[in-house]
């Protein structure tokens, strides 16, 4: 057993991502601090941290991207690395290079390789001269409204806007006529300006039906750099994936090396190292153009886990510590099939309209296969100023078939009280002949499931009905007092209490 | 005996819960008696019975509303107290008319895009509203007016409430 340099790491971030770090943290004997906003007080990667840094108020901008209040927090309380998660500071350069000058490893890729990938626009030019297949795209510089209507018309509609910091989706708009481009690209710089600090944009062909297809990549700082091959990540609403699933139905053995080649090509053009994605579009015709890294820990890593048997977290750690990775390519194969579904608190029958409250009562679901990364517990207030993912339910099969039957029972067992989610929802997707045909694209969810209402719901609406009197009853009821009453009694032993009328 | 009333979307359920001659525990629904038989787990769970089938559910009630998990499905119920269940059970449903626009989901107002006495079409944007780092523009239903404006920009409104107010088209 190899030592580890680090004792205590710094988790910049919240919700489920934190509590995984954390969880990673605990398996290699490595302190965990997390920092939080005053919004997230009891949040539950604070309770699961072994120490916790109040670091401002509940807007980002003040605390979760507030890069002097977090390096302090790691130099008080002695750290030696921080791992920033996903989103919030995770792709922020200027994060990196702080860390570096207070003597904090970043946990993550150098700020010089996170700049080459990070901006779209550079990366883009980087790969074109890889001689890696790129989307047809136009760069827009400054706000000069004339030069972006020029490239827009060059370009040819539909048109993606996207920010050229981020992603999940934040600051990114398809337009399909120039009398919508000025409003969509000013909104994409509000959401990119509040979500990532930056609001500079650019334009890009929209490719019709595209498959979401990424590569993670893991390189260590000896020159070592493999692919844990793809992950097929198309199904999306408001362009931020909310199933993945490994190996895509889409590719067969020679398109799944050839990519991870390429993958590998991208990734060694910008000397990364760490944990990175390498994400592509699929056509129709099974022609692939690079569409960007993401130089972080991705949401979806885990069902990369679940085939390959690695746990990419830790090697993150161990990577950054300045070890060598373990394995060559030809050591990693996939088994069998693993996919993932996010569980928001959103209403998916009211335009995924963010659903906030107190979670009254949550229980998740386990059994053979089933990993559950959660974010969450019962008595959580989910408020409005974060994204409001809870957690992650992951399933892996012995084939796709196996995956999708343990999913749907995964997802009905999920027991999430007092906010919207979107587990029904997820449910009835995993039924669609479509999905279960493996007939994706990135476009399905509104082609296939647009203005969804729950079906074959109120099944169960008898034993609902005695299950909300018995648990009115109950309520009714006094609490139990100093004659050390049982809390747990049956309502026909308290008819008295009742609300009675007639 | 003991009765309360329970609304679920548009249907309101009257459930009396007693024991029966052969003292079993019985409810009636709307007049029909189920059998009943359950077993409490934990505060929140009761195993119910149902026709032979056992389903174990969770529920708990909060703000007059009951919410309850069985078999992968969940259900708010709300109780509907005896005063307005005497008058008509669901009269307080918001008024058919699209003449108050309100927010969709709670947030911060980002931005207005109307003006009060603004003539608008249908479709056309009247503001947006911020939840979780992602805009949501709310959009006319009709074309007509706009008569009042309830919030400025960068105020916090919860679900439901009236952000702008359409009058008709005539002066």
């Amino acid at each position: 057993m190899q030592n580890h340099t680090f004792k205590k790491i710094l988790v910049a971030n919240r919700g489920e991502i934190a509590v995984r770090v954390m969880n990673a943290c605990r398996e290699m004997n490595i302190s965990s601090v997390a920092v939080y906003s005053e919004a997230d007080r009891s949040a539950r990667h604070v309770l699961e941290a072994g120490q916790a840094v109040e670091i401002g108020p509940a807007p980002p901008l003040e605390s979760y991207l507030n890069i002097a209040r977090i390096v302090d927090a790691a130099i008080q309380t002695g750290c030696d690395a921080i791992h920033p998660g996903y989103g919030f500071l995770s792709e922020n350069a200027e994060f990196a290079r702080a860390c570096r000058k207070a003597g904090l490893i970043f946990i993550g890729p150098t700020p010089e390789a996170m700049e080459m990938v990070g901006d779209k626009l550079t990366a883009r030019r980087t790969m074109i001269e890889a001689g890696v297949p790129v989307t047809p795209g136009m760069e827009i510089d400054g706000s000069d409204w004339q030069e972006i209507e020029k490239a827009a018309q060059s370009v040819g509609f539909p048109i993606m806007v996207k920010a050229t910091a981020g992603g999940g989706g934040k600051g990114m708009r398809v337009v399909r006529e120039m009398a919508d481009l000025s409003s969509a690209i000013a909104a994409s710089q509000r959401e990119a300006k509040s979500a990532f600090g930056n609001d500079l944009v650019y334009i890009e062909k929209f490719i019709e039906r595209p498959r979401h297809i990424e590569y993670q990549v893991l390189g260590d700082t000896h020159g070592n750099l493999v692919h844990l091959f793809e992950r097929e990540c198309s199904i999306q609403r408001r362009h931020q994936k909310i199933v993945e699933e490994t190996p895509s139905p889409a590719l067969d053995d020679a398109l799944r090396r050839e990519m991870g080649e390429t993958a590998c090509r991208v990734m060694n053009a910008v000397d990364y190292h760490n944990a990175g994605t390498v994400e592509f579009l699929l056509d129709e015709d099974n022609n692939y153009y690079f569409l960007e890294v993401n130089a972080r820990i991705q949401v979806e890593h885990p069902i990369t886990e679940m085939v390959t048997g690695i746990d990419l977290v830790k090697q993150q750690i161990r990577v950054a510590a300045g070890e060598k990775l373990p394995f060559k390519q030809s050591d990693l194969q996939q088994r069998g099939h693993a996919i993932e579904c996010r569980i928001y608190a959103e209403d998916a029958s009211n335009q995924f309209f963010p659903s906030i409250g107190t979670l009254l009562f949550v229980k998740e679901p386990e059994g053979p296969g089933i990993r559950c990364d959660s974010g969450i517990y019962s008595g959580l207030e989910v408020t409005h100023h974060y994204d409001p993912i809870l957690s992650k339910l992951v399933v892996v099969g012995e084939n796709r078939e196996d995956s999708l039957a343990k999913m749907k029972a995964a997802l009905s067992n999920y027991v999430i009280l007092g906010v919207q989610t979107s587990l029904r929802f997820l449910y009835e997707l995993m039924d669609h002949p479509e999905f279960v045909s493996g007939n994706l694209h990135t476009g399905f969810l509104s082609e296939h499931m647009q203005n969804w209402q729950p079906s074959g719901q109120n099944a169960h609406l008898q034993p609902a009905l005695i299950a909300a009197a018995l648990a009115s009853t109950r309520k009714a009821k006094p609490a139990p007092g100093a004659d050390g009453e049982a809390a747990i009694t049956t309502p026909w032993q308290s008819l008295g209490s009742w609300d009675m009328f007639n | 005996m003991a009765n309360m009333l329970l609304s679920y979307k548009d249907e309101t359920f009257d459930i009396r819960l007693s024991r029966n001659a052969e003292n079993r525990e019985e409810a009636v629904v709307n007049g029909e008696a189920l059998q009943v038989d359950h077993t409490r787990i934990n505060a929140n769970s009761v195993l119910v019975d149902h026709n032979g089938t056992s389903f174990l559910t969770h529920a708990v009630e909060q703000d007059g509303k009951i919410h309850v998990w069985v078999n992968g499905e969940t259900y708010i119920f709300e109780k509907v107290e005896k005063a307005s269940a005497a008058k008509h059970p669901g009269a307080d449903a918001v008024s058919g008319d699209s003449n108050e626009i309100s927010a969709p989901m709670p947030g911060k107002i980002l931005k207005i895009l109307v003006k009060e006495g603004q003539e608008i079409t249908q479709n056309e944007r009247l503001f947006i509203v911020e939840a979780m780092k992602m805009e949501n523009e709310v959009k006319s239903p009709r074309a007509g007016i706009v008569k009042k404006i309830n919030f400025s920009e960068s105020d916090l409104v919860s679900v439901g409430e009236t952000v702008v107010e359409l009058g008709s088209d005539e002066k």
